[in-house]
């Protein structure tokens, strides 16, 4: 069984990192930022690149068969009825 | 089929964008999996170093942050061949798609290994051959970048940066032999000595789960990344539309 203060003490040990403790977390913390920053730079070039597309479709007369887009530009951001 | 008409089908946008469809969610998991199995090994089981404590942990982001910099490198530089040779459209993408991950990858080894540096060297940076060929990687991987937003025309843009790619391998093995050409304050290779390895067990597993983890982490979101360089490529083709119809036309 282990009491609440060596379980303490076990974590601070942890996070200490034998005294390593900015050099090792920094380390590991920009690795998350910079893991999580390309997910989403990802989210947004796939959200430039289809916002691209549908405003491309707009303009050209021949690819629109729904004129009615033109006068409703809102029904674009999707949720129409 | 034959193996001819299997390439091309692989070669077609359409086909590879499905394709990579299907591959990207298995890929998600080998990350999340191999990433908790690392972390857990290197960070509470791996033991403290004996002479390094336990900065050495620093290891498990820093050497396969390295090792991606360098393979994701040979990544570009192999499509920009197929991209000069064949002018296969997946390539000019997945070479455009991979310069932005090489290029954190780089700056996450530099940055690391100058943490690790810090409290081993007592200093954040020397112009040591190991560190300043990677900073020329660093450099080919913005180079490339730049490249690609300052040329209009796709294929003049694919074109002149198949051949920045394909020429700046030569910094590929300078990089990797550095350790053992010149005498520098970086340490040898830990890894790679098969014959005689110089780490325990204990400590090389998680290393090379977190280098799995990382390689599988880099193909979902190249692959991600290349099917977005694709319908960016071909925005009026019948297969964009087929597949983003709620975008284009969502009455429909």
């Amino acid at each position: 069984m282990m009491n609440p203060e060596s379980l303490t003490d076990l974590l601070a040990t942890f996070f200490a990192m034998g005294g390593y403790a900015s050099y090792v977390w920094g380390s590991f913390g920009l690795t998350f930022a910079i893991i999580a920053g390309n997910v989403i730079a990802e989210k947004r070039l796939r959200r430039h690149v289809l916002e691209e597309v549908s405003q491309l479709n707009q303009t050209s007369s021949k690819r629109v068969s729904q004129p009615s887009l033109h006068d409703n530009p809102e029904t674009i951001s999707g949720e129409s009825t | 089929m034959t193996l001819f008409s299997r390439f091309h089908k692989f070669a077609s946008p359409m086909h590879f964008f499905d394709l990579a469809g299907k591959i990207i969610p298995w890929l998600w998991w080998v990350f999340v999996v191999l990433a908790v199995v690392g972390l857990i090994g290197g960070l509470v089981y791996a033991p403290t170093d004996y002479q390094q404590g336990d900065s050495f942990r620093i290891i498990y982001v820093h050497v396969p942050s390295a090792w991606m910099s360098l393979f994701i490198y040979m990544n570009m530089a192999s499509a920009g061949v197929v991209s000069l040779i064949w002018k296969i459209k997946v390539a000019d993408a997945f070479a455009r798609a991979a310069a932005p991950l090489g290029a954190s990858f780089t700056f996450l080894a530099l940055v690391t290994g100058s943490l690790w540096g810090k409290p081993m060297w007592g200093t954040y940076w020397v112009w040591d051959a190991r560190l300043t060929a990677e900073l020329i990687l660093l450099f080919l991987y913005l180079g490339y970048i730049a490249l690609q937003n300052a040329i209009e025309d796709p294929r003049g843009a694919a074109r002149a940066g198949a051949i920045l790619a394909i020429v700046g391998t030569v910094n590929i093995p300078i990089i990797h032999y550095s350790v053992e050409w010149w005498n520098t304050l970086h340490q040898g290779p830990t890894v790679s000595k098969f014959d005689a390895p110089s780490i325990h067990w204990t400590m090389l597993v998680p290393l090379l789960a977190m280098t799995a983890s990382f390689m599988a982490y880099f193909g979902a979101l190249v692959l991600k990344r290349t099917q977005s360089e694709l319908i960016a490529m071909e925005p009026r083709s019948k297969w964009v539309m087929e597949r983003f119809k709620s975008y284009i036309n969502p009455t429909l």
